[in-house]
C-alpha cells in the first residue's frame, strides 16, 4: 500500500478539528482553496479600486478622487505599478493557481487531500505574509513602488534610495519591500506547485490513466511546471535588484560595469511564461464547462493537451518580444518575433477545438456556460491583437501605447476574470452545497462584459493613434487632447467603473446563495468528473470510499450508454 | 481615415503596410472564428427531447475541420513573419541601414531631452560638439529628405525616444549608444515623447522635432557653430 493511502498517517483521516485547525490553520485542501480564493478576491478588489482611481485621473485630470485625493505623477505611477502587481501576483495567481488547483485537483482525481497537507498550509500562510509585506510597502516613507510593474532599473534600483542611509533604511522603502513581497509570494506558489505535481502524479484514483485526467488539471500542472522553470532567473534578478538597493551594489548600473538590460531578460524570462501560468488554468476551466453544458465530448481532447504542452514550451522562448525596442541586438528580435507568432498555432488549434465542440450539441446556457462563452469570444479579440504586438516591425510603433494596454486587458480579463468566474459559478455548488442565483449571475456577466468592452475596445484606437501609456496628464500633448481621444478616455473610465460596480452583484449573490441558495445535491450539472461523486460540500477526506476510474472525463451522449446522456468516470 | 497617424518618415508607410496586412489577416480570421462560434452555438441550443451528437474529434473525418484552417493560419503566420522581417531589418539592423548624411546624438535625461550636434568640424563625438537643449526649450531640428543618424543614449534611467509620425520608438539606455536612422519626408513640427516610465515627471517629458528645408537647416547649423544658439520659437 502506498503511503498516501495509509489512513494511519493521513491527516485527512482525523476528522475531529478545533475551530483553529478547521478554519485558520486548516490542513484541508478545500479550506486552503477558500482561503486563497477569498484573499485573492479581496486583493482583486483593491487592485480594481486602484485602477478606477487612476482611470478617473485620466478622464478628469486633477479631480479630487474619493479616498485617494488629487494625484500627482508619483502617486499616479504608484497606483499603476501596484495595480498590475496586485492583479498578477495577489489576485490572478492565488485564485487561478492556488485556489483553483487546491480545490479541484484532489477532488477530480478522486483522492482524500493533497500529498503534503502541512506544506499546503504553509504555502497559504507564507502567501498571507507576502500580502502583509505588500500592504506595508504602501505605507513606507516615499510611498509604494512607482516604477511600473516591470521594475526596470536603473529607476527601480534608485527610487527612494539614499546610498548613505544604510541597509535598514533602504530596506524599508516601497520598492525594496515590494521585491520581498513578490519573493515570498513565489515561495508560497512553489510550495503549492510541488504539492500539485506530486498529488497528480501519484494519487490518482485506481484506473485513472493520464489521458483520463481532466483537462483543467493538465492545464494547472502545466502552468505549475512553466512557473517552476521560469521563476528561478527572476528571483536571481530580483535579488540583484534588492542588493543594488540596500547594499549599493552595481549589478544594473552601467557606470559601475552593470547592465540594465540584464534585468529585463531575467524579468521577462519569467514574465512571459507567467502570462501562460494564468492563461492555462482559465482555458482548463472552460474545457470542463463546455462539454458539460453542450452534452458532448471535448473536441480533440488529446490534441488539446498536446497543443497545451507545446504552448507551455514555446512560452519559454518568446520573452524578448517585450524588449524589441529596448536596445537588444536587433537580430534577436527576428527570432523572437517568429517564435511569438508561432505560439498562435497551438492557441488557434485550441480555440478552433472549443468552437468545434459546440456543433451538434444540446447547449444549455446556464451561468457558468455564459462566462465560458464570454471567455472564448473576448479572448479571441485578445488573441488576434497579440499578432500586432508580436510582429517586431509593427511593435516598434505599438510598444508602450494604449494598444498594448487594450490587448493585454483583452487577454487577462477573459482569462482570469471570465475564466475564474466560470469556475466559481461551476464549482460553487460543490464547495458550499448550494446553487448560485442564475438571474444575478447572468446580470453580473452582462454588466461585466459591457464594462470590459467599453473600457478596452476604444483603447485600441487611441493606441493606434500613438497615445503612449503611463502619462498621468495629457495636457502637454496637443495631438492627444483632441475630442475623440478625450471621449475614449471617458469611455474607458466609465467602463472600468462599471466593471468594479458589477462586482457588488457577485458579493450579494455569494452571500445570498451560500446562506439560502437552493440545495445542490451531489451532481447538479450532471457532469462526469469525480468531484461530483463526493457530497456537496465534501467532508474532510472527501470520499467515503475512494472512487475508481473507468473512462475519460468527457463521455457525454455516448451511444453505448443507454438511458442517460452522461457517463460518470467512476461508473462501470 | 487611416488608423495610424500621418507618415513623416520614409519607413512609416512601410510600417503602415505591415499594419494593414496584419489588420486584414487577423480581422478575417477573427470574424470567421466568431461566425463559426455563433453559428455552432445557435444551431445547437437545447431542444426538447433532442440528443447531442457523440463527436470526439479524434479521427480525420471530424478533425479535418480544424486541422485545415490551422494549416492556413500557419501560412498566414509565415506571411506576417516575412513582412515583419523586412520592415524590422530596414529600420534596426545596423548593416542594412543607409549611409547617413548627418549625425545627431540624443540624450534622455530626467525629465527632458538633450540634442548634441556636430561642431564646426562636422563630426559627432568630438570635443567641439554643440549641445543645444539643456532644459525643455530646445527642439530637435533635422533636414527634410536627408538620412539622419540618431545616436540614442541616456544620462540617468531608461527613457524611450518616440515620434509617432516617424513610426518607431527606441529605448535610450545609460551606458550604451544605439544608432537608428530617420529620413523625414515632409516639413513640419511634430511631437517627441518619452515612452518608457522614467519617474514622477515622465508625463511631462515632451519635446518637438522640427523638420526644415536644407537651406533653413544650413542656417541653423551655421548659427549653432557661431555660438549663437538661436532656438526655434515655440
Amino acid at each position: 500500500m502506498p503511503w498516501w493511502r495509509n489512513k494511519e498517517i493521513r491527516m485527512s483521516a482525523h476528522h475531529e478539528q478545533s475551530f483553529l485547525s478547521k478554519y485558520v490553520f486548516s490542513l484541508d485542501h478545500k479550506y486552503i482553496a477558500k482561503q486563497y480564493t477569498i484573499t485573492g478576491i479581496v486583493f482583486a478588489f483593491i487592485g480594481g479600486l486602484f485602477a478606477v482611481a487612476f482611470r478617473m485621473q485620466l478622464a478628469w485630470p486633477g479631480m479630487n478622487i474619493p479616498l485617494v485625493g488629487v494625484l500627482d505623477g508619483m502617486k499616479y505611477n504608484m497606483l499603476v505599478t501596484n495595480h498590475a502587481m496586485i492583479m498578477f501576483f495577489w489576485a490572478a495567481m492565488p485564485i487561478m493557481i492556488a485556489g483553483l488547483g487546491n480545490f479541484v485537483i484532489p477532488l477530480m482525481i478522486g483522492t482524500d487531500d493533497m500529498a503534503f497537507p502541512l506544506l499546503n498550509m504553509l504555502s497559504y500562510w507564507i502567501f498571507f505574509l507576502s500580502a502583509v509585506v505588500l500592504v506595508l510597502s504602501f505605507l513606507m516613507p516615499g510611498g509604494g513602488a512607482a516604477t511600473g510593474w516591470t521594475m526596470y532599473p536603473p529607476l527601480s534600483a534608485t527610487q527612494n534610495i539614499d546610498p548613505d542611509a544604510g541597509l535598514i533604511k533602504n530596506l524599508f522603502t516601497g520598492g525594496s519591500l515590494l521585491i520581498l513581497a513578490v519573493a515570498l509570494e513565489f515561495a508560497a506558489i512553489l510550495l503549492g506547485g510541488i504539492n500539485f505535481l506530486v498529488t497528480t502524479i501519484n494519487m490518482r484514483a485506481k484506473g485513472m490513466k493520464l489521458m483520463d485526467v481532466p483537462v483543467v488539471i493538465w492545464m494547472i500542472d502545466l502552468a505549475t511546471v512553466d512557473f517552476m522553470f521560469s521563476v528561478g532567473p527572476l528571483v536571481a534578478g530580483a535579488v540583484m535588484l534588492l542588493f543594488d538597493r540596500i547594499f549599493n551594489t552595481g549589478f544594473y548600473d552601467p557606470a559601475r560595469g552593470g547592465d540594465p538590460i540584464l534585468f529585463q531578460h531575467l524579468f521577462w524570462f519569467f514574465g512571459h511564461p507567467e502570462v501562460y501560468v494564468v492563461l492555462l488554468p482559465g482555458l482548463g476551466i472552460v474545457s470542463e464547462i463546455i462539454p458539460t453544458f453542450t452534452r458532448k465530448p471535448l473536441f480533440a481532447q488529446r490534441w488539446i493537451i498536446i497543443m497545451a504542452v507545446s504552448s507551455a514550451f514555446i512560452a519559454m522562448i518568446v520573452w524578448a518580444h517585450h524588449q524589441f525596442v529596448a536596445g537588444i541586438d536587433p537580430r534577436m528580435a527576428e527570432f523572437f518575433s517568429i517564435t511569438t507568432i508561432i505560439i498562435s498555432i497551438p492557441f488557434a488549434f485550441i480555440m478552433f477545438a472549443l468552437v468545434a465542440s459546440f456543433f451538434g450539441g444540446q447547449i444549455e446556457i446556464k451561468t457558468p456556460m455564459l462566462w465560458a462563452l464570454g471567455f472564448v469570444v473576448f479572448f479571441l479579440v485578445g488573441g488576434v491583437t497579440g499578432i500586432y504586438n508580436g510582429s517586431a516591425g509593427l511593435d516598434m510603433y505599438l510598444h508602450d501605447t494604449y494598444f498594448v494596454v487594450a490587448h493585454f486587458h483583452y487577454t487577462l480579463i477573459p482569462i482570469v476574470f471570465f475564466g475564474g468566474m466560470a469556475g466559481l459559478y461551476y464549482w460553487f455548488p460543490k464547495s458550499t452545497g448550494r446553487m448560485m442565483n442564475e438571474g444575478l449571475g447572468k446580470l453580473h456577466f452582462w454588466l461585466t462584459a459591457l464594462g470590459l468592452n467599453l473600457f478596452a475596445f476604444p483603447l485600441f484606437f487611441s493606441g493606434l493613434n500613438g497615445e503612449h501609456r503611463r502619462i498621468f496628464d495629457y495636457a502637454a500633448y496637443q495631438p492627444m487632447m483632441v475630442d475623440w481621444i478625450i471621449n475614449i478616455r471617458h469611455m474607458a473610465t466609465i467602463g472600468a467603473i462599471i466593471i468594479a460596480a458589477a462586482q457588488l452583484i457577485l458579493f450579494i449573490n455569494i452571500i445570498m446563495s451560500a446562506s439560502s441558495g437552493e440545495k445542490a445535491g451531489k451532481n447538479p450539472w450532471k457532469a462526469n468528473t469525480l468531484e461530483w461523486v463526493a457530497d456537496s460540500p465534501p467532508p474532510h477526506g472527501n470520499f467515503a470510499t475512494p472512487p475508481s476510474c473507468y473512462r475519460g472525463p468527457y463521455e457525454y451522449s455516448n451511444p453505448k450508454r443507454s438511458g442517460s446522456d452522461f457517463w460518470p468516470q467512476n461508473e462501470q | 481615415m487611416s488608423l495610424l497617424p500621418e507618415a513623416y518618415s520614409s519607413v512609416a508607410p512601410e510600417i503602415g503596410e505591415l499594419f494593414n496586412l496584419i489588420f486584414v489577416l487577423t480581422t478575417v480570421w477573427g470574424l470567421i472564428t466568431a461566425a463559426a462560434l455563433f453559428y455552432g452555438l445557435f444551431t445547437s441550443l437545447k431542444k426538447q427531447g433532442g440528443k447531442a451528437k457523440y463527436i470526439t474529434g479524434e479521427d480525420w473525418a471530424q478533425s479535418k475541420f480544424i486541422w485545415i484552417p490551422l494549416v492556413l493560419v500557419v501560412l498566414c503566420d509565415f506571411w506576417i513573419d516575412v513582412k515583419t522581417a523586412h520592415v524590422w531589418s530596414m529600420v534596426e539592423i545596423v548593416s542594412e541601414q543607409p549611409q547617413g548624411d548627418y549625425d545627431i546624438k540624443i540624450v534622455g535625461r530626467q525629465f527632458y531631452w538633450e540634442f548634441v550636434y556636430p561642431g564646426p568640424d562636422g563630426k559627432l563625438f568630438t570635443e567641439d560638439d554643440v549641445s543645444v537643449a539643456d532644459g525643455n526649450d530646445g527642439e530637435l531640428v533635422i533636414p527634410v529628405g536627408k538620412v539622419v543618424k540618431l545616436h540614442l543614449t541616456s544620462a540617468d534611467v531608461l527613457h524611450s525616444f518616440f515620434v509617432r509620425q516617424f513610426g518607431f520608438k527606441n529605448d535610450v539606455i545609460p551606458g550604451r549608444i544605439i544608432t537608428r536612422w530617420v529620413q523625414a519626408t515632409k516639413e513640419g513640427r511634430i511631437e517627441l515623447t518619452c515612452a518608457e516610465i522614467c519617474g514622477p515627471n515622465h508625463g511631462t517629458m515632451r519635446n518637438w522635432v522640427k523638420i526644415v528645408s536644407q537651406e533653413e537647416f544650413d542656417k541653423f547649423v551655421k548659427n549653432l557653430n557661431s555660438g549663437e544658439v538661436a532656438m526655434v520659437a515655440q
